[in-house]
Protein backbone atom coordinates (compact mmCIF):
# COMPACT_ATOMS: atom_id res chain seq x y z
CA UNK A 1 0.00 0.00 0.00
CA UNK A 2 0.92 3.05 -0.86
CA UNK A 3 1.19 6.28 1.37
CA UNK A 4 -0.33 8.12 -1.57
CA UNK A 5 -3.49 6.31 -0.50
CA UNK A 6 -3.42 6.15 2.76
CA UNK A 7 -6.18 7.49 4.56
CA UNK A 8 -5.18 10.98 6.29
CA UNK A 9 -5.06 10.96 9.91
CA UNK A 10 -8.53 12.39 11.54
CA UNK A 11 -10.38 9.85 8.99
CA UNK A 12 -12.06 6.83 11.30
CA UNK A 13 -15.60 6.65 12.90
CA UNK A 14 -16.13 10.01 11.71
CA UNK A 15 -15.13 9.73 8.76
CA UNK A 16 -12.59 10.84 6.37
CA UNK A 17 -12.13 15.12 6.17
CA UNK A 18 -11.72 15.73 2.41
CA UNK A 19 -9.28 18.62 3.20
CA UNK A 20 -7.09 16.80 5.33
CA UNK A 21 -6.72 14.35 2.95
CA UNK A 22 -5.41 17.18 0.62
CA UNK A 23 -2.85 18.15 2.67
CA UNK A 24 -1.82 15.51 5.09
CA UNK A 25 1.85 15.32 5.13
CA UNK A 26 1.86 11.74 5.05
CA UNK A 27 0.32 11.46 1.43
CA UNK A 28 3.23 14.19 -0.18
CA UNK A 29 6.54 11.24 -0.13
CA UNK A 30 8.29 14.46 -0.30
CA UNK A 31 7.36 15.29 2.90
CA UNK A 32 7.73 12.05 4.49
CA UNK A 33 11.03 12.17 3.30
CA UNK A 34 11.84 15.06 4.60
CA UNK A 35 10.24 13.69 7.93
CA UNK A 36 12.58 10.98 7.93
CA UNK A 37 15.87 13.20 6.87
CA UNK A 38 15.35 15.21 10.12
CA UNK A 39 14.32 18.44 8.31
CA UNK A 40 11.27 20.81 9.50
CA UNK A 41 10.99 23.34 12.37
CA UNK A 42 10.40 22.07 15.98
CA UNK A 43 6.79 22.95 15.93
CA UNK A 44 6.55 20.34 12.60
CA UNK A 45 8.46 18.16 14.15
CA UNK A 46 6.61 17.56 16.91
CA UNK A 47 3.24 17.60 15.01
CA UNK A 48 4.00 14.93 12.87
CA UNK A 49 5.40 12.67 15.60
CA UNK A 50 1.94 13.05 17.05
CA UNK A 51 0.71 11.57 14.09
CA UNK A 52 2.66 9.08 13.59
CA UNK A 53 2.35 7.45 17.42
CA UNK A 54 -1.22 8.23 17.35
CA UNK A 55 -1.76 5.83 13.39
CA UNK A 56 0.46 2.71 14.67
CA UNK A 57 -0.08 1.66 10.38
CA UNK A 58 1.43 5.03 9.23
CA UNK A 59 4.44 4.71 11.66
CA UNK A 60 5.01 1.13 10.15
CA UNK A 61 4.89 2.30 6.94
CA UNK A 62 7.21 5.46 7.78
CA UNK A 63 9.64 3.27 9.26
CA UNK A 64 10.05 0.60 6.57
CA UNK A 65 10.76 3.86 4.14
CA UNK A 66 12.99 4.78 6.90
CA UNK A 67 14.97 1.35 6.98
CA UNK A 68 15.86 1.59 2.86
CA UNK A 69 17.45 4.87 3.50
CA UNK A 70 19.11 3.22 5.99
CA UNK A 71 20.39 0.84 3.58
CA UNK A 72 21.64 3.59 1.31
CA UNK A 73 24.02 5.09 4.25
CA UNK A 74 25.87 1.93 3.94
CA UNK A 75 26.72 2.93 0.58
CA UNK A 76 29.41 5.17 2.03
CA UNK A 77 32.08 2.77 2.79
CA UNK A 78 35.69 3.39 2.70
CA UNK A 79 37.71 2.32 -0.29
CA UNK A 80 41.15 0.66 0.11
CA UNK A 81 42.79 3.48 -1.98
CA UNK A 82 41.07 5.66 0.23
CA UNK A 83 44.69 5.77 2.81
CA UNK A 84 46.86 6.07 -0.53
CA UNK A 85 44.82 8.56 -1.49
CA UNK A 86 44.76 10.60 1.38
CA UNK A 87 48.47 10.45 2.44
CA UNK A 88 49.39 12.04 -0.90
CA UNK A 89 46.72 14.62 -0.56
CA UNK A 90 48.49 15.46 2.89
CA UNK A 91 51.80 15.83 1.28
CA UNK A 92 50.19 18.33 -0.96
CA UNK A 93 48.82 20.24 1.04
CA UNK A 94 51.73 20.14 3.55
CA UNK A 95 53.92 21.56 0.91
CA UNK A 96 51.22 24.05 0.03
CA UNK A 97 50.73 25.32 3.44
CA UNK A 98 54.45 25.80 4.54
CA UNK A 99 54.90 28.44 2.02
CA UNK A 100 54.18 32.05 2.68
CA UNK A 101 50.37 33.15 2.00
CA UNK A 102 50.33 35.38 -0.68
CA UNK A 103 49.09 38.24 1.42
CA UNK A 104 51.84 37.99 3.69
CA UNK A 105 53.98 38.50 0.89
CA UNK A 106 52.28 41.68 -0.03
CA UNK A 107 52.94 42.70 3.49
CA UNK A 108 56.29 41.67 3.84
CA UNK A 109 57.07 43.75 0.14
CA UNK A 110 55.07 46.81 2.00
CA UNK A 111 56.80 46.10 4.74
CA UNK A 112 60.40 46.49 2.89
CA UNK A 113 59.25 49.96 1.44
CA UNK A 114 58.27 50.82 5.24
CA UNK A 115 61.58 49.71 6.07
CA UNK A 116 62.99 51.50 3.02
CA UNK A 117 62.08 54.92 4.18
CA UNK A 118 62.40 54.22 7.78
CA UNK A 119 66.46 53.30 6.64
CA UNK A 120 66.86 56.59 4.84
CA UNK A 121 64.87 58.07 7.74
CA UNK A 122 67.77 56.68 9.95
CA UNK A 123 71.01 57.38 8.09
CA UNK A 124 69.51 60.73 7.66
CA UNK A 125 69.13 61.38 11.16
CA UNK A 126 72.61 59.61 12.00
CA UNK A 127 74.12 61.73 10.13
CA UNK A 128 72.72 64.71 11.10
CA UNK A 129 73.30 63.51 14.64
CA UNK A 130 77.20 62.77 14.13
CA UNK A 131 76.62 58.41 14.09
CA UNK A 132 78.11 56.71 11.70
CA UNK A 133 76.26 55.01 8.66
CA UNK A 134 76.81 51.61 10.03
CA UNK A 135 76.01 52.04 13.65
CA UNK A 136 72.42 53.78 12.97
CA UNK A 137 71.61 51.06 10.41
CA UNK A 138 73.09 48.14 12.47
CA UNK A 139 71.64 48.60 15.73
CA UNK A 140 68.52 49.64 14.57
CA UNK A 141 67.16 48.80 11.23
CA UNK A 142 68.33 44.98 11.45
CA UNK A 143 67.08 44.35 14.55
CA UNK A 144 63.54 45.58 13.06
CA UNK A 145 63.55 43.77 10.36
CA UNK A 146 64.80 40.24 12.47
CA UNK A 147 61.73 40.47 14.34
CA UNK A 148 59.19 40.95 11.25
CA UNK A 149 60.68 38.22 9.59
CA UNK A 150 60.90 36.07 12.82
CA UNK A 151 56.90 36.62 13.01
CA UNK A 152 56.96 34.16 10.08
CA UNK A 153 58.10 31.51 12.82
CA UNK A 154 55.29 29.28 14.36
CA UNK A 155 55.41 29.89 18.23
CA UNK A 156 57.10 26.71 19.72
CA UNK A 157 59.91 26.69 17.34
CA UNK A 158 63.07 25.93 19.66
CA UNK A 159 66.58 27.17 18.89
CA UNK A 160 65.57 29.38 16.30
CA UNK A 161 68.19 31.54 15.60
CA UNK A 162 67.42 34.77 13.30
CA UNK A 163 70.45 37.28 12.48
CA UNK A 164 70.25 40.62 10.84
CA UNK A 165 73.57 42.16 9.78
CA UNK A 166 74.47 45.37 8.22
CA UNK A 167 77.46 47.77 7.59
CA UNK A 168 80.53 47.32 7.63
CA UNK A 169 82.66 45.48 10.78
CA UNK A 170 82.10 45.83 13.68
CA UNK A 171 79.55 43.75 12.24
CA UNK A 172 75.95 43.73 14.64
CA UNK A 173 73.45 41.20 14.25
CA UNK A 174 70.46 40.51 15.77
CA UNK A 175 70.25 36.98 17.19
CA UNK A 176 66.60 35.49 17.96
CA UNK A 177 67.45 32.15 19.93
CA UNK A 178 64.41 30.53 21.93
CA UNK A 179 62.15 33.32 21.83
CA UNK A 180 64.71 36.02 23.22
CA UNK A 181 65.51 38.48 21.61
CA UNK A 182 69.55 40.36 21.48
CA UNK A 183 71.93 42.51 19.52
CA UNK A 184 75.77 41.12 19.31
CA UNK A 185 78.29 42.84 18.08
CA UNK A 186 80.76 40.71 16.10
CA UNK A 187 84.02 40.69 15.34
CA UNK A 188 84.61 39.82 11.85
CA UNK A 189 85.35 35.96 11.76
CA UNK A 190 83.94 35.11 14.89
CA UNK A 191 80.19 35.00 13.77
CA UNK A 192 80.85 31.28 14.17
CA UNK A 193 81.89 31.56 18.07
CA UNK A 194 78.50 33.69 18.73
CA UNK A 195 76.23 32.11 17.34
CA UNK A 196 76.18 28.44 18.50
CA UNK A 197 74.03 27.06 15.86
CA UNK A 198 74.85 29.37 12.89
CA UNK A 199 77.87 30.11 11.05
CA UNK A 200 77.19 33.78 9.07
CA UNK A 201 78.25 34.40 6.22
CA UNK A 202 78.84 38.42 5.46
CA UNK A 203 75.83 39.30 2.63
CA UNK A 204 79.00 39.43 0.24
CA UNK A 205 79.40 35.80 0.42
CA UNK A 206 76.22 34.59 -0.13
CA UNK A 207 75.93 32.60 -2.90
CA UNK A 208 72.61 33.16 -3.47
CA UNK A 209 69.98 36.01 -2.60
CA UNK A 210 66.58 37.05 -2.98
CA UNK A 211 64.70 33.99 -0.69
CA UNK A 212 63.56 33.42 2.57
CA UNK A 213 63.53 30.37 4.23
CA UNK A 214 60.00 29.38 5.85
CA UNK A 215 59.81 27.01 8.01
CA UNK A 216 57.41 24.46 7.27
CA UNK A 217 54.14 22.94 9.72
CA UNK A 218 55.66 21.64 12.54
CA UNK A 219 58.95 22.80 12.49
CA UNK A 220 60.99 21.97 15.62
CA UNK A 221 64.62 22.09 16.11
CA UNK A 222 66.77 25.12 14.30
CA UNK A 223 67.68 22.27 11.51
CA UNK A 224 64.32 22.72 10.33
CA UNK A 225 64.11 26.31 9.96
CA UNK A 226 66.38 27.70 7.52
CA UNK A 227 68.19 26.33 4.74
CA UNK A 228 70.65 27.42 2.32
CA UNK A 229 74.09 26.90 1.32
CA UNK A 230 77.61 27.77 1.30
CA UNK A 231 80.68 27.07 0.98
CA UNK A 232 81.92 23.66 2.38
CA UNK A 233 81.32 25.04 5.87
CA UNK A 234 78.37 27.08 5.94
CA UNK A 235 75.24 28.18 6.27
CA UNK A 236 73.28 30.89 4.87
CA UNK A 237 70.32 31.90 5.22
CA UNK A 238 67.93 34.14 3.50
CA UNK A 239 66.33 36.71 3.14
CA UNK A 240 68.62 39.07 2.10
CA UNK A 241 66.82 42.15 1.49
CA UNK A 242 67.09 45.43 -0.44
CA UNK A 243 68.84 48.94 0.28
CA UNK A 244 71.67 47.28 1.88
CA UNK A 245 70.69 45.54 4.47
CA UNK A 246 70.35 42.41 4.64
CA UNK A 247 68.50 39.88 7.03
CA UNK A 248 68.96 36.35 7.71
CA UNK A 249 67.16 33.39 9.21
CA UNK A 250 70.43 31.16 10.52
CA UNK A 251 70.83 27.03 10.86
CA UNK A 252 73.37 24.88 11.64
CA UNK A 253 75.09 23.80 8.66
CA UNK A 254 73.68 19.66 9.69
CA UNK A 255 70.38 20.35 7.52
CA UNK A 256 72.17 21.95 4.14
CA UNK A 257 72.18 21.00 0.96
CA UNK A 258 73.82 21.37 -2.41
CA UNK A 259 72.87 23.33 -4.87
CA UNK A 260 73.00 21.60 -8.15
CA UNK A 261 74.87 23.87 -11.00
CA UNK A 262 72.19 23.96 -14.10
CA UNK A 263 69.13 23.57 -12.57
CA UNK A 264 68.71 27.12 -11.67
CA UNK A 265 67.22 27.61 -8.46
CA UNK A 266 66.91 23.88 -7.74
CA UNK A 267 68.47 23.01 -4.11
CA UNK A 268 68.36 19.67 -2.75
CA UNK A 269 67.66 19.00 1.15
CA UNK A 270 69.75 17.16 3.03
CA UNK A 271 67.50 16.67 5.67
CA UNK A 272 64.80 16.00 3.70
CA UNK A 273 63.71 13.74 0.26
CA UNK A 274 63.46 15.31 -3.17
CA UNK A 275 64.74 18.06 -5.09
CA UNK A 276 62.88 21.56 -4.93
CA UNK A 277 62.99 24.20 -7.49
CA UNK A 278 62.61 27.88 -7.48
CA UNK A 279 59.44 28.95 -5.35
CA UNK A 280 60.35 25.46 -4.00
CA UNK A 281 59.18 23.31 -1.68
CA UNK A 282 60.90 21.21 0.18
CA UNK A 283 58.81 18.27 0.53
CA UNK A 284 58.84 18.18 4.27
CA UNK A 285 60.38 20.60 6.18
CA UNK A 286 61.71 24.08 4.29
CA UNK A 287 60.26 26.21 1.58
CA UNK A 288 61.90 28.78 0.22
CA UNK A 289 60.25 31.42 -1.81
CA UNK A 290 61.75 33.49 -4.62
CA UNK A 291 61.54 37.44 -3.33
CA UNK A 292 61.95 39.36 -6.37
CA UNK B 1 59.66 39.89 20.96
CA UNK B 2 56.09 40.57 19.05
CA UNK B 3 53.14 37.65 19.77
CA UNK B 4 52.91 35.34 16.88
CA UNK B 5 49.84 35.93 14.98
CA UNK B 6 47.58 32.74 14.52
CA UNK B 7 48.75 30.81 11.47
CA UNK B 8 45.67 30.63 9.13
CA UNK B 9 46.81 27.08 8.31
CA UNK B 10 45.97 25.94 11.84
CA UNK B 11 42.69 26.81 11.29
CA UNK B 12 42.01 25.25 8.29
CA UNK B 13 43.81 21.81 9.26
CA UNK B 14 40.95 21.95 12.55
CA UNK B 15 38.19 22.91 9.81
CA UNK B 16 38.90 20.96 7.00
CA UNK B 17 41.08 18.14 6.98
CA UNK B 18 38.74 16.67 9.21
CA UNK B 19 36.87 15.90 6.02
CA UNK B 20 39.46 14.70 3.69
CA UNK B 21 38.04 11.50 3.04
CA UNK B 22 35.29 13.11 2.25
CA UNK B 23 35.81 15.45 0.09
CA UNK B 24 37.48 12.46 -2.32
CA UNK B 25 34.42 10.79 -1.56
CA UNK B 26 32.57 13.29 -3.33
CA UNK B 27 34.81 13.77 -5.76
CA UNK B 28 34.97 10.59 -6.78
CA UNK B 29 30.86 10.87 -7.42
CA UNK B 30 31.57 13.56 -9.51
CA UNK B 31 34.23 12.09 -11.75
CA UNK B 32 33.67 8.58 -11.55
CA UNK B 33 37.46 7.92 -12.15
CA UNK B 34 39.30 7.50 -9.01
CA UNK B 35 42.76 9.14 -10.14
CA UNK B 36 40.59 12.02 -11.00
CA UNK B 37 39.16 12.28 -8.16
CA UNK B 38 42.36 12.01 -6.70
CA UNK B 39 43.25 15.26 -8.53
CA UNK B 40 40.25 17.23 -7.94
CA UNK B 41 40.20 16.28 -4.14
CA UNK B 42 43.61 17.99 -4.37
CA UNK B 43 42.99 20.72 -6.52
CA UNK B 44 39.99 22.00 -3.82
CA UNK B 45 41.82 21.69 -0.93
CA UNK B 46 44.37 23.72 -2.14
CA UNK B 47 41.46 26.12 -3.56
CA UNK B 48 40.48 26.06 -0.49
CA UNK B 49 43.38 26.78 1.50
CA UNK B 50 44.06 30.06 -0.21
CA UNK B 51 40.51 30.95 0.10
CA UNK B 52 39.73 30.18 3.60
CA UNK B 53 39.62 33.62 4.48
CA UNK B 54 36.02 33.67 3.04
CA UNK B 55 35.29 30.97 4.90
CA UNK B 56 32.31 31.60 7.55
CA UNK B 57 33.81 30.65 11.22
CA UNK B 58 30.99 28.07 12.20
CA UNK B 59 29.80 27.35 9.58
CA UNK B 60 29.67 23.74 7.46
CA UNK B 61 33.18 23.39 6.38
CA UNK B 62 32.60 20.17 4.61
CA UNK B 63 29.62 21.34 2.71
CA UNK B 64 31.72 24.58 1.95
CA UNK B 65 34.51 22.13 0.61
CA UNK B 66 31.89 20.21 -1.53
CA UNK B 67 30.71 23.56 -3.22
CA UNK B 68 34.12 23.96 -3.93
CA UNK B 69 34.75 20.92 -5.52
CA UNK B 70 31.77 20.93 -7.72
CA UNK B 71 32.58 24.34 -8.96
CA UNK B 72 36.24 23.24 -10.23
CA UNK B 73 34.87 20.17 -11.47
CA UNK B 74 32.17 22.07 -13.72
CA UNK B 75 35.38 24.77 -14.77
CA UNK B 76 37.65 21.62 -15.65
CA UNK B 77 34.88 20.59 -18.17
CA UNK B 78 34.75 23.93 -19.11
CA UNK B 79 38.54 24.60 -19.49
CA UNK B 80 38.62 21.11 -21.37
CA UNK B 81 35.54 22.00 -23.45
CA UNK B 82 33.87 18.72 -22.43
CA UNK B 83 30.28 19.13 -22.26
CA UNK B 84 28.99 18.34 -18.29
CA UNK B 85 26.53 15.86 -17.68
CA UNK B 86 23.36 18.30 -17.67
CA UNK B 87 22.37 19.63 -14.60
CA UNK B 88 19.12 20.43 -15.66
CA UNK B 89 16.61 18.01 -14.73
CA UNK B 90 16.48 15.32 -17.18
CA UNK B 91 13.17 13.60 -17.28
CA UNK B 92 13.60 10.49 -15.43
CA UNK B 93 10.66 8.80 -18.31
CA UNK B 94 13.98 9.11 -20.68
CA UNK B 95 15.90 7.00 -18.57
CA UNK B 96 14.18 4.71 -18.02
CA UNK B 97 14.07 4.90 -14.26
CA UNK B 98 11.10 6.74 -13.46
CA UNK B 99 10.19 5.89 -10.02
CA UNK B 100 6.61 7.26 -11.22
CA UNK B 101 5.82 4.09 -12.63
CA UNK B 102 4.19 2.86 -9.39
CA UNK B 103 6.61 3.06 -6.64
CA UNK B 104 5.42 5.34 -4.19
CA UNK B 105 7.34 5.72 -0.42
CA UNK B 106 4.75 3.20 0.99
CA UNK B 107 6.18 0.83 -1.49
CA UNK B 108 9.03 1.38 -0.18
CA UNK B 109 7.68 -1.35 0.47
CA UNK B 110 10.41 -3.79 2.13
CA UNK B 111 11.64 -6.41 -0.13
CA UNK B 112 11.06 -9.98 0.77
CA UNK B 113 13.94 -10.57 3.36
CA UNK B 114 14.41 -6.94 4.19
CA UNK B 115 16.79 -4.37 2.80
CA UNK B 116 19.33 -5.57 4.96
CA UNK B 117 20.18 -8.40 2.46
CA UNK B 118 22.13 -5.76 0.32
CA UNK B 119 25.47 -5.14 0.30
CA UNK B 120 26.66 -1.84 0.37
CA UNK B 121 28.80 -2.57 -2.69
CA UNK B 122 25.07 -3.50 -4.37
CA UNK B 123 23.77 -0.01 -2.53
CA UNK B 124 26.89 1.87 -4.60
CA UNK B 125 26.26 0.28 -8.16
CA UNK B 126 22.72 1.59 -7.49
CA UNK B 127 23.46 5.09 -6.58
CA UNK B 128 25.84 4.83 -9.70
CA UNK B 129 23.29 4.05 -11.55
CA UNK B 130 21.11 7.13 -10.93
CA UNK B 131 21.05 9.27 -13.37
CA UNK B 132 22.32 13.26 -12.94
CA UNK B 133 21.91 15.65 -11.46
CA UNK B 134 19.60 13.26 -9.36
CA UNK B 135 22.35 10.95 -7.89
CA UNK B 136 23.90 14.12 -6.79
CA UNK B 137 21.29 14.70 -4.21
CA UNK B 138 21.54 11.12 -3.13
CA UNK B 139 25.49 11.35 -2.61
CA UNK B 140 25.44 14.59 -0.77
CA UNK B 141 22.85 13.77 1.26
CA UNK B 142 22.25 10.00 1.99
CA UNK B 143 26.00 9.33 1.77
CA UNK B 144 27.52 12.45 3.26
CA UNK B 145 24.85 13.93 5.59
CA UNK B 146 24.29 17.16 4.59
CA UNK B 147 20.86 18.53 5.35
CA UNK B 148 18.89 20.07 2.58
CA UNK B 149 19.64 23.65 2.75
CA UNK B 150 23.46 22.34 2.57
CA UNK B 151 22.48 20.36 -0.29
CA UNK B 152 21.38 23.41 -2.17
CA UNK B 153 24.15 25.62 -1.52
CA UNK B 154 26.64 22.99 -3.12
CA UNK B 155 24.44 21.84 -6.32
CA UNK B 156 23.08 26.04 -6.24
CA UNK B 157 19.78 25.13 -6.57
CA UNK B 158 16.49 25.71 -4.45
CA UNK B 159 15.96 23.42 -1.49
CA UNK B 160 12.75 22.17 -3.00
CA UNK B 161 14.38 21.41 -5.90
CA UNK B 162 17.09 19.49 -4.02
CA UNK B 163 13.43 17.28 -2.07
CA UNK B 164 12.69 16.56 -5.46
CA UNK B 165 15.82 15.19 -6.61
CA UNK B 166 16.75 13.94 -3.60
CA UNK B 167 13.45 11.24 -3.88
CA UNK B 168 13.32 11.02 -7.41
CA UNK B 169 16.92 9.55 -6.62
CA UNK B 170 16.18 7.39 -3.86
CA UNK B 171 13.24 5.69 -5.95
CA UNK B 172 15.76 5.05 -8.85
CA UNK B 173 17.83 3.53 -6.43
CA UNK B 174 15.00 1.26 -4.94
CA UNK B 175 13.54 0.06 -8.21
CA UNK B 176 17.65 -0.79 -9.08
CA UNK B 177 18.04 -2.57 -5.93
CA UNK B 178 13.90 -4.33 -5.94
CA UNK B 179 15.52 -5.23 -10.37
CA UNK B 180 18.46 -7.54 -8.73
CA UNK B 181 15.71 -9.42 -7.00
CA UNK B 182 13.89 -10.12 -9.82
CA UNK B 183 16.55 -10.68 -11.80
CA UNK B 184 18.16 -12.99 -9.36
CA UNK B 185 21.20 -11.51 -9.05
Amino acid sequence: MSLHTTPPLGSGPTGPDPMRRTTAWHADPLEVDRWLDGEGSPAEREARARDLARDPALAARVEARKAFLGLLATGRSPSPQDAVAEARLREALAREASSPAPARMRLLRRWQGWAAAAAVLLVALGAWSGWGLSRAIAVETPAEMAVRLLDWIPSGSEGVAGCAEAGPSPQTFVLVQDGELEIRACEEGTEGQDLSRALLRRPEELPAVGFVAVPAPGARRSSEIGITEMGKDGVVVFDVLDHGKRVYLAVDAASLRQRHPGKGDAWTCAACHGTARQAMDNPHRIVLRRLR
Amino acid sequence: MASQPPRPTEAFERECLPWLADVRAFALALTRRPADADDLAQETFLKALRAFSTFQPGSNAKAWLFTVARRLHIDRHRRAQVRPQPLAEQPLEESGLDPAGGAGPGEASTPPGGWSRFTPEQVRAAIEAVPEPFRMAVVLRDLHGLAYDEVAEVLDVAPGTVMSRLHRGRECVRRHLVSLLDTGR
